[in-house]
């Protein structure tokens, strides 16, 4: 019946474009509601403190200013993703726990007041010693941030597959290293926004950037304690995620309670400082990493422990320190893993899931693999060759990879970048190398873990679709309009998209965890083949043909191979509505996973549906006087599935490469004062890739056409920013012809390593 | 993040604006640019009860007069016009390196102006925060404290130091500087318009006005050089840089002059370090001694006040002042 | 707070329309285009300069609305994103934009567009350098650059002598 394809593997410009080109996209702060107040957070200025007592009340005599909140003034519920890591309450009552914490906050008609009345609100604190990394928390009578939590260990995540011991007894080379990276940081442009508006019959609207409307609202309700249909969250256009506006944040909360407290609308707009430290920010690392190999290089055993500095809170935190590990252990062949996981809590701002998920981790990983590769005088390209997962196989966990193009992706990239040409014939001071990874679509969420969408025909012949996927600048709007016109057989102008609003659109699991083409997309293809079938049905009867015999196409149901026996589909819809049978149609998608599967009780199990790869080859220069490095060239490549419109995903490529590659890897850190003040929150101070920073970048797109994803595609979101860290860390190794176990590889980090080679000194991994 | 409030003036002409800040005094600031000063109010680093505006002196401030032995440029002359004028980019290859490096085109490029980079504050990793940061901090040198946060317990002064490129090469240029009143005017090289103190960076009445920069003819036999190490390619101060001045003679050095920025809190002129470089023939050698005496001379004034590791950028001054000194003689003998 | 804090009338072109309004004199040009134009085109990404998604034309030269004072731009011309659009009709820069996919989120794109709008003004034929030069002072932190790069030069590839709108 599939007709040939007029949209999918076509560039096309997105839909949402056109509004973001003129200004006219209302991201949250740029809402403004009738009556609306302005609000303004009063935050610690402790890393760790008791909370003696807060008063707002001269705050409330400053003119214009209508409401204030504390803790005092909230339930106090404690808040967490998982029924097991409730361990935030959203306005700190009784403590806090990081420098630039919620304490309280103020609504007014004007900024100016609101800031004004800010700074007389008066609050007590009894400071608390803090502790600023995972081994000062971990030591032996160390202050405690939560007290339930032994040695401040938030999460242990504990794998252990086959016969790790025997694995080195067997392997002809084993090598264990040490790499380590301080927390990275989001910095989307958008800085966090949210208007909430209280309804007349007692609900609350709201808008933010989020990466699931429906989890924000599940939380919400609960921490306000109102019924789920009384939290509504509205789409609004949104400013960058990768990965930083998964869960819930005080600021929402907030905005709710002013808002109920005033009964007007309240927009809250954080400046950059506190989207920095008050959202979320990625885990600072160690990753211990043991790897025993045969002659030939493959990988016959690896055990890694890696620490995490997770903040004060838990958030995703099981998720994030499981990522790391299931990106590797479905990128190659393990027979025999251990991984031990640690999130430990610190009096820093709270991590949260980062796009590269470690690079302290995945290019250790990789690098190491190099390394291994080079005492055996193999290629670390063969290397990978050899340990490479294909499709058919399983997970050491017990995931089935049902389709993969990693070995196509590794081949592809190492020839355009000119691998075996290169690869130590490289004039001093070049390096190249290599890095390859995979990703999942989505984890086990259990009643939440599918999507669901609905399609009504309108009279005019056009559709509207109805979803919950949002779209956080990635083009999930666009990926959606485009499979609808597809299976409709309608110009895109013709689709209306309804999304990410929970009062209208059904459940999603959210377009974090890179699901939402594969989930949200297949439930939208569904519900569209669902109302098609409908309208086949009512037009067949007109066209004197059997429905199957029919396929939309151009706005016209026609018979196939004879489009002069063709109905218009404005006319089908209203042939429909005259017989009483409205076309709605209706899809959902829900993954085949393994719902039995937890992320801490019982990490077995399929884990996605589908998982994608990809590899990156890096060419580096070093500067031996200063330690710089010159990105030369970057080739990327990964197996979507199919790449439904390969503009957006060489986009996707190309954006990852800057954030997890350029900036990741070389430049981007955040540094530390002793009282746990981050000294660079800022745009200034925190070093994201500029536009004369970025190295030439090639785009290769692999499909394995995957036989779940909608028309084959499974995710282009975030390989590239991993494997382009990975092929950074080793073509800088191979440029000064030693490892560098610390990253990001700043000059100051580059230079040491140089001088520790010239100097004779053996290569060392990070201190504690 | 909204400003304090002040009261806002744009005198029409010099004279006027003279009188004005007569009247205000320090409670008044100059807005050139404004890159500089309104990041450090919004920041809570300032609060100006007025703001006396210079966009309407352009005429009268801005751009390059060439006199008999000298050269005047205007306070108002906008980063992009200087690299820009005819002269500086043939003749002064160095400041337009300089002016090239600030920021990013649309940035301050086109805005911000050369008497505002002259002006503009020292800065420090502790001091430019903002006030949520500073908040529980005891207030710093700069802020009329009595601590230095990088420097650690020891501290006795503030620690900032001058990250305008402009001002550095312009140091190294032997560039003086007028600085008017409505009673009067003094001209002061840089070295005197640039007191080595954090507190305080620059000796400038309250109610003076920088006005032009005076700097010698460049003639042939001069090259000059700006080299920069920041973090990213564009936007981003100084880590450390250098600039260098050079007159070449008869295939001789007749006179170097050579400031780093970033490292002290006026343009630090390494006088002793160059000494030996007169009368030399400016080989790679002897460029890379005197650079190899300017990274110790420069040592005890790296401190932890920056993004990067103090010992990384002691480390880079023999590495700057050797490229600035090799480009700016090459230049000098009529290279590029 | 005490003494009644004296405003002062701003009057500017904005778009090609007059508008005039009672200011207090710290607002900035961003402040003023979005809190009391509700032009919210132009976004404040970090309020300090550094990320260019407020950047406008002033008389045709970009500026930082968050770190321009309004008042500076009393009597002059100032455009906007929203201003780039003609009778409804998109700009090249626009257009290009949209059709190589330079836009992602869309937070940068309204400061973009004006570096855009700027540089080809002044040449209308930049090479690589000079366009990745010309927006190094904006951040994306979505696309990596390249695309955006990519729409700027295909608006510089017209030959000369062909029309530029
Ligand atoms: C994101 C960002 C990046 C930057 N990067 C750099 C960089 O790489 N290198 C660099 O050098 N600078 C940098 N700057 C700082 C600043 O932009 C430049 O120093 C610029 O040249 C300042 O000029 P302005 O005209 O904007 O100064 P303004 O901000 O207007 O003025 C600066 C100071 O000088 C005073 N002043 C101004 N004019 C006069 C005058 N004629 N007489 C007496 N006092 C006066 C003002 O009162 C103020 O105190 C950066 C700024 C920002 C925001």
């Amino acid at each position: 019946m599939s007709p040939q394809l007029r949209y999918v593997g076509q560039r096309l410009p997105r839909v949402d474009s056109e509004a973001k080109a003129r200004g006219a996209a209302l991201f949250a702060g740029d809402i403004r509601l009738p009556r609306m107040l302005h609000a303004k957070v009063l935050r610690s200025p402790h890393a760790h403190a008791r909370i003696l007592g807060v008063d707002y009340s001269e705050a409330l005599t400053v003119p214009g200013v209508r409401a204030g909140v504390s803790g005092q003034d909230s339930a106090a519920v404690k808040w967490g993703v998982f029924r097991y890591t409730r361990d935030q309450v959203l306005l700190p009552v009784e403590r806090v726990r990081f420098l630039g914490e919620e304490v309280a906050a103020v609504a007014a008609e004007s900024l100016a007041a609101a800031e004004e009345a800010c700074a007389l609100i008066k609050v007590q604190y009894q400071p608390l010693p803090v502790v600023l990394n995972v081994w000062e928390a971990m030591a032996e009578g160390a202050p405690l941030l939560h007290d339930d939590h032994p040695h401040n260990i938030n999460v242990h995540v504990h794998i252990n597959v086959g016969d790790v011991e025997r694995g080195f007894r067997e392997s002809h080379l084993v090598r264990e290293d040490t790499f380590s990276a301080p927390e990275d940081s989001y910095f989307m442009t958008e800085p966090y926004a949210v208007v909430a508006n209280p309804l007349a019959d007692g609900s609350l609207e709201l808008w933010m950037p989020n990466a699931a409307p429906h989890q924000k609202a599940k939380a919400l309700a609960n921490a306000l304690k109102l019924p789920l249909g009384k939290v509504i969250v509205r789409k609004c256009a949104i400013g960058g995620a990768f990965g930083g506006r998964s869960d819930v944040f005080p600021a929402e909360f907030i905005a709710a309670l002013l808002a109920i407290k005033a009964q007007r609308p309240v927009r809250l707009v954080y400046s950059r400082e506190e989207n920095s430290l008050a959202t979320r920010k990625g885990h600072g690392m160690f990753t211990m990493i043991k790897t025993g190999v045969d002659q030939e290089g493959r990988v016959l055993a690896r055990d890694i422990t890696c620490y995490m500095d997770g903040g004060a809170y838990s958030s995703t935190g099981p998720i994030a320190t499981s990522v790391p590990f299931l990106c590797m252990e479905q990128c190659y062949k393990l027979p025999n893993v251990r991984f031990n996981g640690y999130r430990v809590y610190t009096n820093k701002p709270i991590g949260g899931m980062y796009r590269v998920h470690g690079r302290a981790f995945a290019s250790g990983v990789d690098l190491q693999l190099d390394l291994l590769a080079e005492e055996l005088g193999l290629d670390p390209l063969e290397v990978r060759l050899r340990n490479a997962r294909q499709a058919g196989e399983t997970t050491p966990t017990g995931s089935l990879v049902q389709s993969c193009g990693l070995t196509e992706c590794i081949t592809k990239s190492a020839l355009a970048a000119g691998w075996r040409d290169k690869y130590g014939k490289l004039p001093p001071w070049r390096g190249i190398g290599l890095g390859t990874n995979s990703v999942q679509t989505g984890f086990p969420m259990g009643i939440r873990g599918g999507s669901s969408a609905m399609v009504k025909f309108n009279e005019d012949g056009g559709a509207t679709v109805i979803s919950g996927v949002v779209d956080n600048g990635q083009g999930n709007d666009h990926m959606l309009v485009q499979i609808a016109a597809e299976v409709l057989g309608l110009d895109l102008a013709d689709i209306q998209l309804i999304s990410a609003d929970t009062q209208a659109t059904p459940n999603d699991p959210g377009s974090y965890s890179m699901i939402s083409t594969l989930a949200g997309g297949g439930a939208v293809k569904a519900a569209c083949q669902d109302a098609l079938a409908q309208l086949l049905a009512v037009a067949a009867p007109a066209l004197q043909a059997a429905p199957q015999e029919l396929e939309a196409q151009g706005g016209q149901i026609m018979v196939a191979g004879e489009p002069t026996r063709a109905l218009p589909i404005a006319k089908a819809v209203r042939l429909s509505l005259a017989q009483g049978r409205p076309v709605m149609g209706r899809g959902s998608f829900f993954p085949r996973v393994d719902n039995k599967r937890e992320w801490l009780k019982n990490p077995f199990g399929q884990l996605s549906e589908t998982f994608s790869f990809g590899a990156c080859v890096a060419e580096v220069e070093v500067d031996p006087a200063t330690g710089q490095v010159k990105i030369l060239n970057l080739v990327l490549s990964q197996d979507c599935g199919r790449a439904l419109n390969p503009l957006v995903v060489e986009g996707q490529f190309e954006g990852g490469a800057s954030m997890g590659g350029v900036g990741g890897m070389l430049a981007e850190e955040f540094l530390w004062t002793r009282e746990g003040r981050c000294l660079n929150p800022s745009f200034l101070d925190y070093k994201v890739p500029l536009a004369c920073d970025m190295p030439a970048m090639a785009n290769i797109i692999v499909e394995s056409m995957d036989q779940s994803g909608p028309f084959g595609a499974k995710e282009a979101g975030m390989s590239a920013a991993m494997s382009a860290a990975q092929a950074i860390a080793g073509a800088v190794a191979n440029a000064i012809g030693r490892p560098v176990f610390e990253y990001p590889l700043t000059p100051a980090r580059v230079l040491k390593a140089i001088q520790e080679k010239q100097a004779g000194l053996p290569a060392r991994g990070p201190q504690k | 993040m909204s400003l304090p409030h002040f009261q806002y003036l744009a005198p029409l002409s010099l004279a006027e604006a003279l009188e004005q800040k007569a009247l205000w005094g320090g409670q008044a600031a100059w807005l050139s640019g404004g890159s500089d000063l309104l990041t450090r109010a919004k920041q809570g680093l300032v609060s100006p009860e007025a703001l006396i505006s210079l966009k309407h002196l352009s005429p009268e401030l801005a751009g390059l007069s060439e006199e008999a032995n000298h050269l005047r440029l205007g306070a108002q002359t906008t980063l992009h016009q200087a690299l820009s004028l005819p002269l500086i980019a043939r003749e002064l290859p160095g400041l337009a390196e300089a002016c090239a490096a600030i920021g990013a085109p649309t940035l301050q490029q086109r805005v911000a102006t050369v008497g505002g980079n002259l002006c503009a504050q020292t800065r420090c990793l502790h001091y430019n925060q903002s006030a949520l940061w500073r908040a529980g901090l005891a207030p710093c040198f700069k802020l009329g404290g009595e601590v230095c946060h990088p420097g650690g317990a020891g501290a006795d002064r503030c620690r900032s130091t001058c990250q305008s490129d402009g001002a550095v090469m312009l140091m190294a240029l032997g560039a003086s500087v007028v600085l008017q009143s409505a009673t009067g005017q003094r001209t002061l090289t840089l070295s005197d318009f640039f007191t080595g103190q954090g507190e305080r960076p620059q000796d400038i009445g309250p109610d003076e006005m920088l006005t032009h920069v005076i700097l010698e003819r460049p003639g042939p036999g001069l090259g000059s050089a700006y080299v920069k190490m920041a973090s990213r390619g564009a936007v981003d101060f100084p880590l450390l840089s250098a600039g260098a001045a050079m007159r070449i003679e008869g295939g001789l050095i007749a006179s170097a002059r050579l400031a780093l920025g970033a490292v002290f809190a006026a343009p630090l002129l390494l006088k002793t370090a160059m000494e030996p470089l007169l009368g030399q023939a400016p080989t790679p050698e002897n460029l890379a001694q005197a650079a190899a005496q300017a990274g110790r001379d420069a040592a005890p004034f790296m401190i932890e006040n920056h993004s990067t590791p103090a010992a990384w950028r002691a480390q880079m001054v023999p590495v700057v002042v050797a490229r600035a000194l090799e480009r700016a003689a090459s230049r000098a003998q009529g290279g590029i | 707070m005490d003494q009644p804090r004296p405003k002062q009338i701003f009057g500017a072109q904005v778009n090609g329309q007059g508008v005039e309004l009672l200011i207090a004199p710290q607002e900035t040009l961003l402040e003023v285009l979005r809190d009391r134009l509700e032009l919210t085109g132009s976004k404040e990404g970090c309020g300090e300069g550094v990320c260019g998604a407020c950047t406008v034309l002033v008389d045709g030269q970009p500026r930082r609305a968050c770190l321009t004072l309004a008042l500076e731009a009393q009597g002059l011309s100032v455009l906007t994103v929203e201003g780039l659009a003609q009778g409804g009709e998109l700009s090249r820069e626009q257009r290009a934009f949209i059709e190589h996919g330079a836009i992602q989120c869309g937070y940068c794109t309204p400061g973009m567009l004006m570096a855009t709008r700027d540089l080809l003004s002044r040449e209308p034929f930049p090479d690589e350098a000079a366009i990745r030069r010309q927006i190094s002072g904006h951040v994306c932190r979505c696309t990596g650059y390249a695309k955006i790069v990519e729409a700027v030069a295909a608006l510089g590839q017209a030959a000369p002598g062909e029309e530029q709108p």
